[in-house]
């Protein structure tokens, strides 16, 4: 009775996930879940599968085996490449996806506003290929906050970031958390995070563990 | 729905405004092909009759290879840097993500068979294709063309065989829909009407209906996939 409980409240459930590439084991019946409000911190060495797990989690990627429930009825996700359209400026990036998300009430003045948050208004009327790699990374954390999504999947935030970039990071997780979405961290930097997850995963051989 | 169709459309007439990929491909192609052919006729000495006749198989072969060229590589910029990606976890929906690339792909597919049938007729002093019941038929043909072709392209770019899937799944696709239209194309150039109770325009209706449904239902999948 408290299990079906605890799914209902669940924002993410993710109940024995197997992946295999081609001979290659990447995830080993991973199971995890997630409350509105709540932060998940995910550690793991380079390859050890947290991409993946977080593809899988986003609904991009089909596990081999196990099953994924996403009661969230909108999703931030923001991975290693920037998912820019790249014949569009950041500002009509920003826009589109926004439109995409349900999120047409956006206008260009709330779009640029939260740019600046970010400290990259400057480059509001550039292509994502005039742009800096950690401005792209910043781009793409300022659309995934700026459809206020109820889950939120971000892959390495910090590993473009300076500490200004840092600092907005955090913030921002900790305002999403405050409106309670429910955030996955995937991140080799535990520490910037540690204040405000609720539990620390650690993927290592395939397992997750405590 | 009609925010993010809006905002679909938008970017893909963006894309063709700043780059011209697609439609200025489209155009050469024409100016292209449609010239040599033209030019291969002429040649010929053919008779008027015969000349006639030939426009039929003609246009439409053309356009088919034309098209092929075009919408190869009409994909592509939406895989670069994962941008499809970011429109699948965004939420939308990918049956308006068909729809709206329907629409981009219908009005390009519309200006390249144009504009072929426009050089080869000048070219070729033929008048032949010259009727309101072509324009019909036409519109027909690509409607059902365009659908099939955006599931087609979907398949190829998500698959590693996607070079060889095109051509291998395009071509028993494509081959009843090109025969319909070139059979109705050659009764109306010889008999100067279209014949609306044939078995080919019921053909040509049916897989307008058919590749729609095809496509609505199996694009998602594929693209999720």
């Amino acid at each position: 009775m408290k299990k079906i409980e605890r799914m209902t409240k669940d924002v993410i459930c993710a109940t024995d996930i197997s992946k295999k590439f081609k001979n290659r084991t990447v995830l080993k019946n991973c199971s995890l879940n997630l409350s509105k409000g709540e932060a998940l911190l995910l550690l793991g060495e380079n390859g050890s599968g947290k991409s993946t797990l977080l593809r899988i989690l986003t609904g991009l990627l089909k596990p081999g085996r196990g099953v994924v429930t996403r009661t969230a009825s909108s999703i931030g996700y923001c991975g290693h490449v920037s998912m820019l359209y790249e014949h569009l400026t950041v500002l009509e990036n920003i826009k589109l996806f926004c439109a995409l998300s349900g999120r047409a009430n956006v206008d260009e003045e709330q779009a640029r506003d939260a740019l600046n948050s970010w400290d990259i208004l400057e480059a509001a009327g550039r292509y994502p290929t005039e742009i800096s790699q950690g401005q792209k990374a910043r781009v793409s954390l300022c659309r995934a906050f700026l459809t206020t999504p109820d889950l939120l999947l971000l892959d390495e935030p910090d590993a473009s970031l300076d500490a200004c970039g840092t600092e907005t990071l955090l913030y921002s997780i900790q305002q999403a958390l405050g409106r309670q979405a429910a955030v996955v961290i995937a991140s080799h930097r535990g520490d910037l995070y540690r204040s405000f997850v609720k539990d620390t995963y650690k993927l290592s051989g395939g397992e997750l563990t405590t | 729905m009609s925010g993010a169709f809006t905002a679909l459309l938008r970017k893909d007439f963006l894309y063709e405004l700043r780059t011209g990929q697609t439609v200025v491909v489209a155009l050469s192609f024409a100016l292209l092909l449609g010239t040599l052919t033209a030019f291969g006729i002429q040649n010929a000495f053919l008779e008027p009759v015969v000349r006639e006749r030939l426009m039929a198989p003609l246009c439409w072969v053309l356009f088919l290879v034309t098209a092929s060229i075009v919408f190869g590589r009409a994909f592509h910029f939406e895989r670069a840097s994962g941008a499809i990606e970011g429109v699948v976890v965004s939420g939308a929906s990918l049956v308006t993500f068909f729809l709206s690339k329907c629409v981009v792909f219908y009005l390009i597919s519309i200006l390249l068979h144009t504009s072929l049938v426009l050089v080869l007729s000048f070219l070729s002093q033929s008048e032949a294709l010259f009727s309101s019941e072509f324009v019909l038929l036409s519109a027909m043909v690509l409607f059902a063309y365009v659908p099939l072709v955006v599931l087609l392209l979907a398949l190829s770019f998500t698959s590693r065989l996607g070079a060889v899937l095109l051509p291998l799944l395009s071509l028993p696709l494509l081959f009843p829909l090109f025969f319909a239209a070139t059979e109705l194309t050659q009764v109306l150039v010889t008999e100067g009407e279209l014949n609306f109770s044939s078995f080919w325009f019921a053909l040509v209706l049916s897989l307008d209906i058919f590749y729609l449904l095809c496509g609505l239902a199996l694009f998602p999948p594929v693209i999720r996939d």
